[in-house]
């Protein structure tokens, strides 16, 4: 007879409520989590992939939380998740032409992300467009401290957007990998798939743009962080 | 400072990830990585399709470990679908049931009739209800989704410092994976003892190949919670439920533990066309008892439909007891006839580790762990 009960399953004996976490915890390590990982380059992380394609969710713990943060400085936090989603979802499909000879998969990820945000702007039009333009946050939530470099920054701030609409998609998304995603010319060579010689015409260019915009402000004042 | 610090100066603040985003997110990846996988092993080790992820000369992914564990999950399904079936997902019954609905005569054999009114007996209330299933929009849940089940647990006996107790009425979730690849949990909490305890059990991710992970060896695969593989016919589900009823005791009694125990009291979702296949078979069992004004144990009046215990199987665990002391039910909403739920009961002496009374409060599809609808 089913007359005796499976429940109630292992006992927490804490007293306290459940928090849901194990089961979720658990799906969200990967591979590595018990692997030994930790040692492993990005590339190397890769090329496992490539024989055990659950490895590559490794790549998404090391990486995630960073693209996430430029994927909301570019089109917000509403959609970055999104974004997030579509580029590890790129990357896994594509991961079969990742060069090896690049232990830091961030550049190649980075490249994914502009390409996923360019996307995402056709796909939403002009409105998407002017907020992947502008920066997100308003002045006051910027990261500076003294309240005269706040100052400065709120009345830099429109002159910055209008800048970085005047660029054209390509040099706006170097500069800001550069500046944004803190990326060297090298890894936003890498990211962009062009020259470093490039890079550097092109931001050499795009700094003679912003300046041209945002003129005298920043000579009358030293910038933090700077 | 030139301008591209200005511009990095300028860097809006980005908060976190949000937990439950970077888990969807994740889940996303996983999902291409299982579907990646499948195609790897449906291919099979000799006729394995490139999947284009891996470059010329890379070793197929068919091969290695992964290989290994696809062939692996095949050859223990048996043992570890019993070992799941048996703790996670596994059944809860029995004592004195505070239901109000009292059990009708046996009534009389089917005889295949839909009414058009309030159904007078048993086989006139389960056809409705099978037409009223067949008529149902089917909303067939997606891979990821998990089943959501809430049951109300009356009853529940423990024992504590060697004297059995009965623990307070209380609530369990369940959640289990749609196609049983993505893990569960099954969740509740009382008091017992005088102090809270909260029970839960996960299921594992079975997607995710962990050798090493107790759990995920001893249970994986997991039954899907959405059940897809029911026979089709009358003859064939009332042949099947009979089977999964218990080779003993009264037709009724088997063809609605059957239905009960492969549904609802198991956490699993069936589709309203399976479920109107099981009420047509239960229609063509005779003995099945008709309750027009049943009480479910939410406190929702109902039409229900019933089965005794067989006295035989009484007795082997509760001397003394006489009559329709534990019986099973399932109960239709009396306006719309769909089904609602059910329940079983049971009355007897406080056995340590068995429940008084088991009834399906709700059961739905939710997108993640932990969601409650």
């Amino acid at each position: 007879m089913r007359r005796s009960v499976s429940l109630p399953p292992a006992d927490a004996g804490d007293g306290t409520a459940g928090t849901g976490g194990p089961a979720e915890r658990r799906a969200v390590a990967g591979p590595g989590a018990s692997g030994g990982q930790e040692g492993l380059s990005d590339a190397a992380v890769i090329e496992q992939s490539w024989r055990d394609p659950e490895w590559f969710a490794v790549l998404f713990d090391r990486h995630a939380d960073e693209i996430h943060r430029y994927a909301a400085r570019r089109l917000g936090r509403q959609v970055a998740g999104d974004v997030v989603s579509e580029v590890f979802l790129a990357a896994f499909r594509n991961r079969g032409g990742y060069d090896l000879g690049r232990g830091d998969a961030r550049p190649w990820l980075y490249g994914i992300s502009a390409k996923v945000i360019s996307q995402q702007m056709r796909a939403e039009g002009r409105r998407a467009r002017a907020m992947a333009t502008a920066p997100v946050a308003r002045p006051s939530e910027l990261p500076v401290e003294e309240i005269t470099d706040r100052i400065v920054a709120a009345q830099m701030w429109p002159r910055m957007v209008s800048a970085l609409a005047g660029l054209s998609p390509d040099d706006r998304e170097l500069v800001l990998l550069v500046a944004w995603a803190g990326l060297s010319y090298d890894e936003a060579a890498q990211a962009m798939e062009i020259p470093l010689g490039t890079v550097r015409s092109r931001l050499h260019r795009t700094r003679a743009r912003i300046r041209r915009s945002i003129g005298p402000v920043l000579h009358d004042k030293e910038f933090p962080n700077g | 400072m030139d301008e591209i610090a200005v511009l990095a100066a300028l860097r809006p603040t980005a908060a976190d990830f949000p937990a439950a985003d970077r888990v969807a997110a994740r889940q996303h990846l996983l999902a291409a990585i299982a579907q990646e996988r499948a195609s790897a092993a449906q291919a099979g080790p000799a006729g394995r399709e490139p999947t284009g992820a891996e470059p010329a000369g890379a070793e197929p992914a068919g091969t290695g470990p992964s290989r290994r564990w696809t062939t692996r999950r095949i050859g223990v399904a048996g043992a570890a679908l019993a070992a799941l079936t048996a703790t996670a997902v596994g059944l809860m019954i029995a004592l004195p049931g505070a239901g109000t609905s009292h059990i009708g005569r046996p009534g009389p054999p089917s005889t295949g009739t839909v009414h058009g009114s309030a159904p007078a007996t048993a086989a006139g209330m389960l056809l409705l209800a099978a037409r009223v299933a067949d008529g149902s929009p089917t909303a067939t849940p997606g891979p990821r989704q998990f089943v959501y089940t809430e049951q109300l647990i009356k009853g529940h006996v423990e024992e504590v410092n060697s004297r059995t107790e009965t623990v307070p009425a209380y609530l369990q979730r369940t959640w289990m994976s749609v196609n049983g690849m993505w893990g569960g949990l099954a969740r509740a909490r009382y008091v017992k003892g005088g102090r809270w305890v909260t029970n839960e059990l996960p299921v594992p991710v079975c997607a995710i190949p962990r050798p090493s992970d107790a759990n995920w060896k001893a249970n994986c695969p997991v039954p899907p919670g959405y059940v897809t593989t029911l026979p089709t016919t009358v003859a064939g589900m009332r042949a099947y439920l009979l089977k999964k009823g218990g080779l003993n005791g009264p037709l009724p009694y088997r063809i609605l533990t059957g239905i009960a125990g492969e549904s609802w009291q198991t956490r699993l979702l069936v589709p309203d066309h399976s479920y109107a296949l099981m009420f047509r078979a239960a229609a063509t069992v005779k003995g099945i008892r008709l309750i027009r004004h049943a009480t479910s144990a939410a406190g929702k009046p109902g039409i229900a439909v019933a089965a005794c215990v067989p006295p035989v199987i009484q007795k082997s665990s509760m001397p003394g007891w006489h009559g329709c002391a534990e019986r099973i039910e399932l109960i239709f909403d009396a306006t719309t006839y769909r089904f609602t739920g059910g329940q079983e009961t049971q009355k007897g002496s406080p056995t340590p580790g068995t429940t008084a009374e088991q009834a399906l409060l709700k059961i739905a599809i939710v997108d993640k762990l932990g969601q409650v609808p």
